[in-house]
C-alpha cells in the first residue's frame, strides 16, 4: 500500500529479488559469451554480446508472461508476481543494449544516418527470407520500453488502473513481433533444429498456460441470474467459503468477492484498486482482505483502505437464506459500509 | 470496467494461439535452401604428353560437338 509516491520502496525482499535478477542476467550473459566463444571460435565478440543480451530478453520476457497464468494456476507462484515488474524493466534494458549494440554495428559504419539505415537499407516487405526483421525488433523495443517508463505506481495512479493496464496489455504484441523478429532474423541463418524447436517451445509454453488460465477464469464469469424477477442473485452455499477466504461469482459481468470471517459475510468488488489484482484469491489478514499481488489491504464491511491509505473499492449487499449467500447486483459506491450478514442469525 | 479487458485478452491469446504457430513455420519455410556442394565430375581436358611437349587440344575439348 502507498499514500505517497516513492522512486521504489526498497525492503528486503525486493533487494534479495533485485540481486537475483541482476546475478542470473549476469550468469547468463557471462556463460552465453563464454561457451559461444570456446564452440565457435570463429564468432566475434560483438555477435556474441548482440545475442546474449538479445536471447537473454526474450527468455526474460517469456519468465515474464507466464508469471501470471502460473498465479491464476496456483497461488504458490505469487512470490514471483509481487516484482514482476522489475523483471519487466530488466527484459526492456537487455532489450534496449541489444538495440543499441545492432545499430551501432550493422548501421553506424556508412555515412547514412544509423536510424535512416535502419529504416531505409532493407525494402524486401515482400519476402518473408528477406524482411527487414530488424524493424519488427524497433517496434517491439519501443512497446517494451513505454511499459518500462510506466511501470512505477506515479502512472498507475495517474494513468488510472483500467487505462494502464490496457496500455500494459501491448506486452502481447511486443511478443508477437519479437517472435516474427526471431523467426526472420536469426532463424534464417541459423539453422540448427534445436534452436527453432527452443523458440516454438518457449512461445508455445507462453500461450498454453494463458489458454488454460482463461479457459479455468471463464467459468467464473458465468453470471449469477435473479430468481423469481427479485433483485438478489443466489451466489453460492455458506459452506463453499472457506474461512478468511472468498468465493468469487460474476453478477452483470463484474466479479465479486464474498468473503466469510468471524461468522460474518462481506461481499466487495473482486477487483485491487492498485493493479486490479484478484482480491477473491487473497485472504483476510489482521482484520482486512489482503490482496494477493502486492499485499494491498481493504475493510470487508466497508471496502476502505485502513488509515492513512486512501483506496477504496465498491461493496454489496448480501443475505443468507437457507444457506445460500445472495449478492445484490448493484454496486455501492466505493467505501460505503455494509452491515456484514451474520452466519449465525439466518 | 475490467470485465473487456479480460475478454480482450482471451481473444488476444486465441488469436496469438492460431497466428504465432502459423508464422513460425510460414517463416521457417520461407529459408533460402543453399543447395549443398556437389563433387563435379572431371574429366581429363587433354592428354598430357610425358615428354614435356605441348597438350594437344582437340575440338572436343572446347566443348564443340559434330
Amino acid at each position: 500500500m502507498s499514500n505517497q509516491y516513492a522512486a521504489i520502496g526498497w525492503n528486503q525482499q525486493k533487494r534479495a529479488y533485485d540481486l537475483t535478477i541482476a546475478g542470473g542476467v549476469a550468469l547468463y550473459i557471462g556463460a552465453f559469451v563464454g561457451l559461444g566463444a570456446w564452440l565457435h571460435p570463429t564468432a566475434t565478440a560483438e555477435t556474441l554480446l548482440i545475442r546474449a543480451l538479445g536471447s537473454g530478453a526474450f527468455l526474460l520476457l517469456n519468465v515474464v508472461l507466464c508469471i501470471g497464468p502460473l498465479c491464476r494456476l496456483d497461488p504458490r507462484f505469487l512470490p514471483l508476481l509481487y516484482n514482476r515488474r522489475h523483471l519487466g524493466v530488466t527484459t526492456s534494458l537487455l532489450g534496449l543494449f541489444h538495440g543499441a549494440f545492432g545499430l551501432i554495428l550493422f548501421h553506424s559504419l556508412g555515412d547514412v544516418d544509423p536510424f535512416v539505415s535502419l529504416f531505409t537499407s532493407n525494402r524486401n516487405f515482400g519476402s518473408l527470407a528477406d524482411f527487414p526483421f530488424q524493424l519488427l525488433g524497433f517496434v517491439a523495443l519501443i512497446i517494451l520500453f513505454l511499459m518500462a517508463a510506466t511501470s512505477h505506481d506515479f502512472w498507475l495512479r495517474n494513468l488510472t488502473p483500467p487505462v494502464w493496464k490496457a496500455l500494459h496489455m501491448s506486452v502481447y504484441v511486443a511478443y508477437a513481433l519479437l517472435v516474427a523478429h526471431i523467426t526472420l532474423g536469426l532463424l534464417q541463418s541459423e539453422r540448427s533444429p534445436w534452436l527453432a524447436a527452443g523458440v516454438a517451445a518457449s512461445f508455445l509454453l507462453v500461450i498454453s498456460l494463458h489458454v488454460a488460465a482463461a479457459g479455468r477464469e471463464q467459468k467464473v464469469d458465468i453470471d449469477a441470474e435473479p430468481l423469481n424477477g427479485g433483485s438478489y442473485v443466489v451466489a453460492c452455499p455458506v459452506d463453499a467459503i472457506q474461512e478468511k477466504c472468498a468465493k468469487v461469482v460474476s453478477v452483470r459481468g463484474e466479479r465479486v468477492a464474498i468473503f466469510k470471517y468471524d461468522g460474518k459475510i462481506s461481499a466487495m468488488s473482486n477487483v485491487c484498486r492498485h493493479q486490479n489484482g484478484p482480491l477473491g484469491e487473497g485472504k483476510i489478514i489482521d482484520g482486512c482482505v489482503t490482496c494477493p499481488w502486492h499485499g494491498y489491504q481493504y475493510a470487508p464491511e466497508n471496502g476502505a483502505a485502513p488509515a492513512p491509505f486512501t483506496e477504496k473499492v465498491s461493496t454489496f449487499r448480501t443475505k443468507l437464506v437457507d444457506g445460500l449467500v445472495w449478492v445484490d447486483p448493484n454496486p455501492l459506491p466505493p467505501g460505503t459500509r455494509v452491515e456484514p450478514t451474520r452466519i449465525g442469525a439466518a | 470496467m475490467i470485465q473487456p479487458l479480460r475478454k480482450f485478452h482471451r481473444c488476444a491469446f486465441l488469436l496469438l494461439a492460431i497466428a504465432l504457430p502459423l508464422f513460425f513455420i510460414a517463416g521457417l519455410r520461407a529459408r533460402h535452401h543453399v543447395p549443398a556442394p556437389k563433387a563435379i565430375p572431371r574429366k581429363p581436358v587433354s592428354q598430357t604428353p610425358l615428354n614435356g611437349s605441348e597438350p594437344i587440344l582437340t575440338a572436343s575439348d572446347f566443348g564443340a560437338t559434330r
